[in-house]
């Protein structure tokens, strides 16, 4: 299930990334997209490590430049969730290929759903009110901000990773 | 690259691509992945305090028998969300039933335990590691740690049970036993005849010779029977039993542990020399002690190449002289020296040779040039053994494709003639 839902995700994320693509009048790209969506299928279903990774960056960058293209946003923010879902899931799968087969992993399965539904709606909303709460401020200010943010991110994963993890 | 590490990377990507463009939709974008890492790493485990122990249906195993093995392990620490947890196996182990490794959510304070099935090629196995890794439910923060567990298994050899092995040592023990000991007295098999002495039953009085020689009486005289002292060489030197990736080592083990178990089954004392890799010498005793002793020695044996043991080598010191030497080896023409000094020093020697031709050719594709290059090693070898046959060597030549124990019957119950000289 979680192998399907992985696939699920990141296909419609891809789908529907082309397909703003496609609409917006950038056909090229959308055949591109076409391209390491399919290239994406094949490093999946194969199970490369890479291949869930590769899904997320081109995924996102495809994004990025569908924003500064000035493509409409809610779609593309709809494929960055399925993407962040589908290499979360793909994470998963890979996992769960560690357990033995014959094992009943669906408690931890829908333990794990359920927190990452958690996680996106949480995202949803954060992204939802930075796009709507409109603040004026002035670009250095936000550029520190930013800054500071990327910083303090920095700060909060390197404190919140064990020593042995990092 | 780790999950964390990717998931951060792109979430400043974002941030820097959304500066640089000035782009609110780009810089939203780090949004969902910096609340997935918090998410995730808010919760990843920080250390792992399980209690992992390992219970084992049996100790000790026959090959092709199966064990259970009932892993228990306890959290007594925090909550668990995603641990998988390995019973590290050695290579030769096989899991027939169940798994070594599962993956599961442990409560604090929970257990869970599981049991699965092993089976094993012969050896001795040590089963002491068990690996836990608790991971976050999104894989970013993940601890491991190797808990110790107790547990051994030795996986024997097969044992083949012989009626009897016939051998003629110079030297025997002074206890009662089965092999016939060149000295009159209480037996079953005619030795003698001799003058009858008071206490002699009327029964052995021989009235033939009796009646030949009026001035006395006289009766039969049988051969004592007694135990021995028997060594038993296994030689595991790489280079006579390794064939490529083949290796006829199993079976000279296995034909080890028959000739060990029956010489101690009639009551012989009995030791065991390996030398492969380095010697391995299982001390002489008696008895069901002893076989479990030796079984278990065989268990642990593989073999290996030591330089100074290229030849046979078979320190003396070890074994009583005129006592019985049992050689398991495949052998080369160059031990014949070695082998011929053990019948100079009065050692009654049989050497049980698993033929390495037949087990080379078993794997060989059938064609004339096989055929031929078959026959003329197996030539070779038949003048090898004729040699040792000519010097007192009793030898058993065993094609390995054929059960040893009925190659044993045919080759070893008979009675051996009686070897008059120690050259």
């Amino acid at each position: 299930m979680t192998r399907n839902l992985a696939m699920l995700s990141n296909l419609v994320g891809f789908g529907l990334t082309a397909l703003v693509f496609l609409l917006g009048g950038q056909g090229w790209l959308a055949l591109a997209l076409f391209l390491v969506g399919g290239f994406w299928l094949y490093a999946y279903l194969r199970r490369l490590n890479w291949g869930s990774l590769l899904g997320l960056f081109s995924l996102f960058g495809f994004i990025a430049a569908g924003f500064l293209m000035a493509l409409p946003p809610v779609p593309l923010f709809l494929a960055a969730f399925l993407s962040l879902a589908g290499w979360d899931l793909a994470g998963m799968d890979a996992r769960l290929q560690l357990a033995d087969p014959e094992e009943d992993t669906k408690p931890i399965q829908k333990h794990h759903f359920l927190r990452l539904g958690f996680t996106l709606m949480v995202g949803v909303l954060l992204v939802g009110a930075a796009l709507t709460l409109h603040l004026r401020l002035s670009f250095e200010l936000i550029s520190l901000l930013a800054i500071l943010t990327a910083w303090g991110l920095g700060r909060l994963i390197s404190r919140l990773l064990k020593p042995e993890q990092r | 690259m780790s999950r964390t590490f990717s998931a951060s990377l792109l979430a400043f990507l974002m941030i820097v691509i959304g500066l640089v463009f000035e782009s609110a939709f780009v810089l939203a974008l780090a949004l969902p992945i910096a609340v997935y890492l918090l998410v995730g790493l808010w919760k990843s485990p920080e250390s792992l305090d399980l209690q992992i122990t390992r219970s084992m249906s049996a100790e000790r195993i026959q090959l092709d028998e199966e064990i259970t093995v009932t892993l228990t392990v306890v959290n007594n620490g925090e909550d668990l969300d995603e641990v998988l947890i390995e019973d590290l196996l050695p290579g030769r182990l096989e899991v027939t039933e169940g798994s070594n490794r599962r993956l599961v959510s442990i409560p604090a304070g929970g257990s869970v335990a599981w049991t699965y099935s092993l089976r094993g090629k012969r050896g001795y196995y040590m089963l002491h590691t068990v690996r836990a890794t608790a991971l976050d439910l999104f894989g970013l923060g993940s601890v491991s740690k190797l808990f110790d567990t107790d547990g051994q298994l030795f996986v024997l050899p097969p044992v083949l049970r012989l009626r009897r092995v016939s051998i003629r040592p110079r030297r025997t023990r002074v206890y009662s036993g089965t092999i016939p000991a060149r000295q009159g007295g209480p037996g079953v098999e005619f030795f003698d005849v001799r003058e009858y002495q008071m206490g002699d039953s009327s029964r052995s009085i021989n009235w033939r010779v009796t009646a030949r020689h009026p001035q006395g009486l006289y009766s039969n005289d049988y051969e004592q029977e007694r135990v021995v002292d028997v060594g038993i060489i296994l030689d595991g030197r790489r280079h006579t039993n390794e064939f490529g990736s083949r290796s006829i080592f199993e079976h000279s083990v296995m034909a080890t542990a028959a000739l060990a178990d029956v010489f101690l089954t009639k009551g012989n004392r009995v030791g065991v020399l390996f030398y492969g890799q380095q010697i391995h010498w299982t001390m002489p005793g008696y008895g069901k002690v002893q076989s479990e002793r030796i079984l278990h020695d065989l268990s642990r044996l593989e073999p290996g190449e030591w330089q100074e043991f290229t030849e046979l080598y078979i320190p003396k010191k070890l074994f009583p002289s005129r006592s019985q030497l049992v050689v398991v080896s495949p052998l080369v023409p160059d031990d014949f020296r070695t082998l011929a000094e053990l019948r100079s020093k009065g050692y009654a020697v049989l050497v049980v040779s698993p033929d390495p031709v037949s087990f080379e050719e078993s794997r060989l594709l059938a064609s004339s040039s096989v055929k031929m290059a078959r026959r003329m090693v197996h030539m070779k070898r038949e003048v090898f053994l004729r040699r040792l046959h000519g010097i007192g060597i009793q030898v058993l030549d065993w094609d390995v494709s054929l059960p040893f124990e009925k190659v044993a019957v045919r080759e070893l119950e008979r009675r051996q003639p009686v070897m008059r000289s120690g050259r």
